[in-house]
């Protein structure tokens, strides 16, 4: 698996988005741009991985474990 | 799962533990029915996006009210109890208590111009249509029917998520699976049919949601 790379402020939205304090009619211009280039690299590892049969109904949680993961 | 989103709350803990719960309880007891918007023009818009939600998926109307819910900066919140069933919507009077015309621009410049949403003919009625289909159906909800659904839809969620060709989608739907039912059932509803709408629109009536 290719390393996950994040920006801070794509950690800060990611958090955000899986807190629940992201709703999708209220997201900043600026959160709406990170968390489409996060779902970007996102939709790219479930490519690389090949995961559409994996286990689970949050693609940012899914990729955030992925990233999680990768540092253990 | 039970957890709390942007767009579904869970408040059978009485708000207990999640912040967003708490405000939207006490939101409840403060909320006001839609009557009461200024404008005659986003009142009936409102409406007819209800009535045409009713008519294409075949489900009832669902208890739809106006709060101030500018502390947990949403548009709009469906609000669940511990089976995931919905005991209704509340909509933000910050922003639908004010001009069509004005809500129709932010939505268009806001959400449609960045691809985060998909983009519709009536902006204003899929912001309703959204919180409905929130309503229907959401990953918390716990009744046999919504379990049942739920897989279906996970299913369909994954096929969506690896089709690259898709077309009229924005963004905000691939999140999780809550989101793109939204998005799906909106699209089913103001946009052009595709395979994900035509199942969208079975699996609702398959399960009675």
């Amino acid at each position: 698996m290719s390393k996950i790379e994040l920006s801070e402020k794509e950690i800060e939205v990611i958090k955000a988005q899986l807190n629940g304090e992201i709703d999708g009619w209220t997201a900043t211009d600026e959160q709406q741009k990170l968390l489409t280039g996060v779902i970007n690299k996102a939709e790219a590892l479930m490519d690389e991985l090949n995961a559409y049969d994996d286990d689970f109904d949050d693609l940012i949680q899914w990729f955030w474990n992925k990233y999680q993961s990768q540092d253990k | 799962m039970g957890r709390n989103s942007g767009g579904v709350v869970n408040i059978s803990s009485g708000g207990a533990g999640s912040k967003n719960a708490h405000i939207v309880i006490q939101a409840v007891q403060k909320s006001r029915p839609l009557s009461d918007i200024k404008d005659k023009s986003t009142y009936n818009e409102i409406f007819r996006g209800v009535s045409r939600f009713e008519s294409v998926m075949g489900v009832r109307e669902r208890s739809v009210k106006m709060a101030d819910l500018t502390a947990m900066n949403a548009l709009g919140v469906t609000y669940i109890k511990g089976d995931g069933k919905s005991n209704g919507i509340l909509l933000n009077s910050t922003f639908f208590d004010r001009k069509k015309s004005a809500i129709e621009h932010d939505v268009k410049t806001k959400h449609y111009d960045t691809g985060f949403k998909n983009k519709t003919n009536a902006p204003l009625q899929h912001t309703i249509t959204h919180e409905l289909a929130h309503a229907t159906w959401n990953a918390s909800m716990q009744t046999t029917n919504a379990k049942a659904a739920g897989k279906e839809i996970t299913s369909l969620y994954h096929r969506f998520l690896g089709d690259k060709k898709k077309k009229g989608y924005g963004s905000y739907g691939k999140t999780n699976v809550s989101e793109f039912w939204a998005e799906a059932v909106t699209k089913a509803i103001h946009g052009t049919a595709d395979k994900y709408t035509k199942r969208v629109k079975n699996i609702a009536r398959k399960y009675k949601l």
